[in-house]
């Protein structure tokens, strides 16, 4: 490695000590890249989390599953999961208190448990807490996708992180040299180091002489530019060691251009990039929100013309909630397509599925009136980490007298009111936090983990 | 602090505003007594149901202590939760009513201090718009920070993207703030100039399925006769630019050369140039011109470096011949009058009479030429680049840089940091230009340009100095940075002068720059950018689209712009005789068709049902859903925007309404909201915001009249509208005709709170109970007149509170 190029990241290390601006450096640091020759050595077993987001909830009186525990029947919408029972653990009855009321905010709050609203900053989401953890091992700390810009993924200060949208492009930002090659790189990342030197400067000198009341805001922009500081480490660590050669017909399938108008072909190559970016450790932390609350996809090739929002606001029309239904199964079909690739490619010692936790859901259940109880969640994967599947885990049981779906309004009332106050998705999240090998007491507003996974 | 006469409590009586003095007496006389009767007996010193005390909870509101707490009141009490049924002595709905609602407006205000709250030195960062256009102003480089990939959007407060407390920025903003200046230093100062790029394509090119014939069809001498005809929904590619090779970045000017055709009364053809890499739209027109005189469309764009894809369709309702024919061999199409442009099982084109049929493009060719690069947009960047490599010349015009940049004067201490990067780059053995091109890289992605900075560390200073009041009235009135006349008068100390600043305001307002408030505080004002945010269902709103909804908000956006340059009273908002349609939207309204193809302004008959923004379908369908109408929302909304109210949040977990059963006689929401609300707690606030909204019944989600309601399940008949009602005061109105009228008698209150909104944009901050007194001397120094927009903002501008922190 050349020497020079390092030299100002060394002085700004020795610049930055002793600033502890902000409480988010303390993860920073987390994200530093550790000598990436040395990275397999020291990264032990590699463990994988990749959330998926489905927009809007689903027709619940067509995907809730009736019993509890092993032999359980899939629902007619989560039929597709069926091969993938020995797998997989549905969980009913779960909510985000943050989420009820709040309609299609529910979105931003899936991964993190925060609050939402007026003067209200959301919380850290799980995967970038999986990321830090995971960073020092892989060329990218983490991947975020979407089909609109807007992610899942919520950094340390509560700010979302942009997502990206084309898989081509985030292709070629994985797998392919710039224009230009190494060199050139490289030394525009010296340039860049040395801009950042000059900023950063700048912005501590005014935190010197500023106030004790104005920090927040500065701090905010000292720990940003630190931390591309670092992704400018990261990325400088990593030139020297050749990106991973992908098989020349997989790189041309997901290069082309995909129309989200065509929704299958533009699932199933995000999901292969997914399983690619996992199968070469370029990151192990992915959120893909597969539809936005407002721009959940319509599946013209099933003759679907409408939003998954219009869909859900189906005014209790049969062919509507007909057509929603069909949707759901069609977005289950693709994630069950998504775990068979994940358990046909192999690992080190064993299929990706089971060094990987998928986790599925929407933070809605029943869109129509925005019940955002109850809501759908599916968790699969990750054998290897620990978790147990084959039951259906139903928080619902010991607070009713069983499910009515014949009474479609007993049922709806379930999906926006929860039965159980302490059933709630930060209690999964915080079980997965531990999963990934992440020391936690608790996550967001967690009551404690769920031990049955 | 507001004294209680300046603003008669009568008028803003909605909710109800009041001194200090008042509340402290409102707090002892009737909340106290109330949390005395109904409350502390469980929530207070014997005892803590719930670990909760209300009597040690903070009454200083505006600190914030207990907000969280608070907050849990109202919504417990709300709800009708608290007090729990089985007390003793409950109190009647109006008197929790009147807790809750004093303890929300509290809460609001607090909320707002401390987000108005100014440190020594305040800390706002640029808005995405504020970004392009300050680079523009700048450099003359257009940047596209909307692009995919480029910055993520700004967060909305109420409407607003400006708002300095909720422009937060993480990591990666930093890192798109330093490719993006990047870019534009490289697109600003090329290291060789752009090859220039000439290109055209005519009507053969673009048809792919004779494209291939281009060699028989000029040995027969059809060749040069060959147009392409567009049906309704048939898209095209091939417009773009180049081939297979990349272009540069820049602005490129394109001409093309169509006819657009329409059945007698129908809507016209309408031409669209989408890019679907760029996932935007590059140009889109309605165009109508005789198949024999067509007419030359012009437009520049700003295209980034590579290759991209346009394509080119005819965006309006009609039959596609495509599916029918395949364009088959031997039927290239010329005119349609010649039998050879059609094959005989495909669709006929004209009537007897030789009319369309349906709505044609027709196209002949399009050229493109740049990057464009404009004597003005050089003299910009003049002066910014040294001629030689001297150390001081490279000061030089690196100072000249930051302090235009910074929009300040720059100390030699800080302008050494960037220098040093020059310097030390230099002696890395880097290249000049690019060395120095670092540098200015640097100036652009530091915070002192992408945030604007008030105030001095470590003092306490209330007035702006110039230089802040430059910057603010800039930013206010053109979205930018200050002009070199502007910072004339800062460096010159005079700025602040009343008179001075007068005269700068005035040239402001002149300035063609002037267009950007008026686009860019609309938008915020009237929260347009919720209009589509939920697309209207393609089952139940056929007639909605991209193009429908594009002129919505040109309509809105425009009506704005005419009120202000006329300088008309802001009643004109509330209603009108006029407003601004192109064809897609009369169609809409169901108006008599403009002619011209253009948004222009036309009156409208007084049986047509429109008048105000209040009927524009942008504000009517940015309040429904997308599947219905929302009388609630628009409640809501009407209640911020036109009279400065927001209503305290519902509390969490409320019923939904449901769907109409199948085997039921069909409602109108109005009637299931109305049976919804039987619990009395909610039916008080309901009461207030409901009527707001319900006075529009008549229009639907997409904002077109009816009288009756179409309901899709359920017996019987659509049920009858019923846009009655009555205001809090009691005042009746049969529909929504007659509920404008009652708004147009609040127009004082409309005044505060447009003024407040214009104050909040300008400040990029809340405003707080401090600012009412600043606030209601310029609502009243326009009431001679009834408030002329124009007035209202030059008010604003020389008022105390605009050169105040």
């Amino acid at each position: 490695m050349n020497i020079q190029t390092h030299s100002w990241l060394l002085s700004r290390r020795h610049v930055l000590r002793g600033l502890g601006a902000s409480i988010a450096l303390p993860m920073l640091d987390c994200m530093r890249p550790m000598r990436a020759m040395a990275k397999s050595a020291e990264g032990g077993s590699p463990r994988r989390a990749v959330f998926i987001y489905l927009p809007n909830g689903v027709n619940t009186l067509d995907y809730q599953i009736l019993e509890e525990g092993e032999g359980y029947e899939f629902s007619r919408s989560l039929k597709p999961l069926e091969r993938h029972r020995a797998n997989l653990t549905p969980i009913s009855g779960l909510h985000h208190p943050n989420a009820l009321g709040n309609h299609h905010g529910c979105q931003s709050i899936w991964l993190t448990g925060g609050e939402i609203g007026q003067g209200k900053r959301n919380r850290i989401s799980l995967d970038q807490l999986i990321a830090a953890k995971m960073a020092p091992h892989t060329r990218f700390a983490s991947l975020e996708l979407s089909n609109t810009g807007r992610s899942l993924a919520y950094n340390a200060d509560g700010i979302q992180l942009p997502a990206e949208t084309k898989p081509s492009q985030v292709f070629q930002r994985l797998f392919e040299v710039p224009e230009g090659g190494i060199e050139e790189e490289r030394s525009g990342l010296r340039r860049r180091g040395s801009i950042l030197d000059a900023v950063l400067d700048e912005a501590r000198d005014l935190d010197r002489r500023i106030g004790r009341e104005d920090r927040t805001r500065l701090d905010q922009y000292l720990t940003s530019v630190r931390e591309v500081e670092i992704r400018t480490e990261r990325a400088d660590s990593w030139l020297d060691i050749p990106r991973p050669e992908v098989d020349e017909a997989k790189r041309e399938r997901i290069l082309k251009e995909v129309s989200q108008s065509d929704p299958g072909e533009y699932y199933r190559t995000v999901y292969e990039l997914i399983v690619l970016a996992f199968e070469t450790d370029m990151t192990r932390s992915v959120t893909f929100s597969s539809g936005d609350e407002g721009k959940g996809l319509a599946i013209p090739e099933l003759g679907i013309n409408q939003t998954r929002h219009a869909l859900s606001h189906h005014n209790g029309d049969p062919d509507q909630l007909e057509r929603l239904t069909q949707s759901d199964t069609f977005n289950f079909e693709q994630f069950a397509w998504f775990l068979d690739r994940l358990a046909e490619v192999q690992d080190d010692d064993g299929p990706l599925l089971d060094s990987t936790v998928a986790l599925y859901g929407s933070g809605m259940a029943y869109g129509h009136s925005h019940g955002n109880a109850n809501v759908p969640t599916i968790v699969a994967g990750g054998r290897k980490l620990g978790l147990r599947h084959g039951r259906h885990i139903d928080f619902n049981r010991g607070h009713f007298d069983g499910y009515t779906l014949e009474d479609p309004k007993a049922h709806y009332q379930l999906c926006s009111r929860p039965l159980d106050g302490e059933a709630r998705v930060s209690n999964l999240l915080l079980t997965l936090a531990r999963k990934m090998d992440i020391e936690a007491e608790s996550f967001a507003d967690s009551t404690g983990s769920i031990s049955a996974l | 602090m507001k004294s209680p006469s300046a603003i008669p409590v009568l008028l803003l009586g909605f909710w109800g505003v009041v001194g200090a003095a008042e509340l402290e007496a409102e707090l002892a006389s009737r909340i106290e007594p109330f949390f005395e009767e109904h409350c502390l007996r469980c929530h207070g010193e014997e005892k803590q149901k719930g670990d909760f005390r209300i009597d040690l909870l903070s009454r200083d509101f505006r600190s914030g202590e207990d907000a969280e707490w608070w907050f849990e009141v109202i919504t417990r009490m709300g709800a009708g939760e608290m007090p729990p049924d089985d007390e003793e002595v409950l109190p009647t709905p109006e008197q929790s009513d009147f807790v809750v609602e004093w303890l929300t407006e509290r809460i609001r205000e607090g909320e707002a201090a401390r987000r108005a709250r100014r440190a020594p030195v305040a800390h706002y960062r640029l808005s995405r718009e504020e970004y392009e256009y300050t680079i523009y102003d700048l450099l003359g480089v257009h940047y596209d920070a909307r692009a995919p990939g480029a910055f993520t959007p700004d967060p909305v407060w109420h409407g607003f993207e400006r708002i300095g407390s909720e422009l937060s920025l993480s990591p990666s903003h930093v890192e798109k703030y330093l490719k993006a200046a990047e870019e534009i230093v490289n697109q600003a100062f090329p290291d060789e100039e752009p090859r220039k790029i000439e290109t055209s394509r005519d009507a053969l090119e673009i048809d792919w399925h004779n494209r291939q014939k281009r060699k028989e069809l000029e040995e027969i001498g059809v060749a040069e006769h060959v147009r392409t005809l567009i049906w309704p929904g048939h898209r095209l590619s091939y417009l773009r630019p180049t081939g297979g090779h990349n272009h540069p970045a820049g602005v490129y000017r394109a001409r093309l050369q169509v006819s657009g055709l329409a059945p007698e009364g129908a809507r016209p053809p309408h031409l669209t140039l989408w890019s679907k890499k760029l996932d935007r739209m590059i140009f889109e027109a309605d165009v109508l011109a005789p198949e024999d005189e067509p007419v030359i469309l012009e437009f520049e764009t700003y295209l980034p470096a590579g290759k991209i894809d346009i394509s080119i369709n005819n965006e309006v309702p009609g039959p596609s011949n495509s599916g029918r024919s395949g364009r088959p061999g031997g039927f290239v199409f010329t005119s349609l009058d010649d039998p050879k442009s059609r094959a005989p099982w495909q669709r006929k084109m004209t009537d007897d009479e030789g009319n369309p049929l349906y709505p044609f493009l027709i196209f002949d060719w399009i050229e493109w030429e740049g990057p464009i690069t404009k004597p003005e947009d050089l003299e910009k960047r003049a002066g910014f680049f040294p001629e030689s490599e001297d150390p001081s010349e490279i000061a030089t015009t690196l100072a000249r840089f930051a302090e235009r940049a910074w929009r300040r004067p720059v100390t030699p201490e800080e302008l050494g940091r960037y220098e040093e990067i020059v310097r030390s780059l230099l002696a890395e053995g880097t290249g000049f230009r690019t060395a120095y091109k670092s540098g200015l890289i640097a100036i652009l992605a530091s915070k002192n340009f992408s945030y604007l900075a008030e105030g001095t560390p470590g003092e306490n200073r209330e007035a702006l100095t110039d230089w802040e009041l430059a910057s603010r009235l800039s930013y206010f009135l053109w979205s930018s940075l200050p002009d070199e006349t502007l910072l004339e008068k800062a460096r010159a100390g005079t700025l602040s002068d009343p008179e001075v600043l007068g005269e700068q305001l005035r040239r402001m307002m002149g300035d063609p720059k002037i267009g950007r408030f008026v686009d860019s505080f609309s938008r915020q004002w009237l929260q347009l950018g919720k209009v589509g945010m939920f697309p209207p269902d393609e089952k139940l709103y056929p007639d909605y689209d991209g193009w429908l909804e594009e002129s919505m908000i040109q309509e809105t956006v425009g009506y704005f712009g005419e009120v202000f340059r006329e300088n008309l009273p802001i009643r004109e908002f509330l209603d009108s005789d006029w407003t601004l349609l192109n064809p897609r939207l009369a169609d809409h309204y169901q108006l008599p068709k403009p002619s011209g193809s253009e948004l222009q302004r036309v009156s409208l008959p007084p049986e047509g049902n429109r008048g105000g923004i209040l009927t524009h379908g942008s504000i009517l369908s940015l309040t429904s859903d997308g599947t219905r109408h929302r009388p609630v929302h628009r409640g809501i909304w009407v209640s911020e925007v036109i009279l400065g109210k927001v209503p305290p949040p519902p509390p969490p977990n409320v019923d939904a309404i449901e769907p109409n059963p199948v085997d039921e006689p069909k409602a109108t929401i109005r009637m299931k909201l109305e049976a919804h609300i039987e619990n009395p707690n909610c039916a008080s606030c309901h009461a207030k915001i409901d009527p707001l909204g319900l006075a529009f019944d008549n229009y639907d989600a997409i904002g077109r009249w009816r009288t009756e309601e179409v309901v899709p399940n359920g017996t019987g008949a659509n049920p009858k509208v019923d846009a009655s009602g009555q205001l809090p005061d009691g005042s009746a109105f049969s529909g929504p005709q007659e509920f404008k009228a009652l708004l147009a008698a609040k127009e004082e209150q409309f005044a505060t709170a447009l003024t407040e909104k214009l104050a909040i944009y300008a400040l990029r901050r809340d405003m707080t109970v401090d600012d009412q007194g600043a606030l209601g001397s310029i609502v009243e120094g326009c009431r001679g007149d009834a408030y002329p927009l124009r007035d209202l903002v030059e008010k604003l501008v020389l008022s105390d509170l605009f050169l105040k922190r």
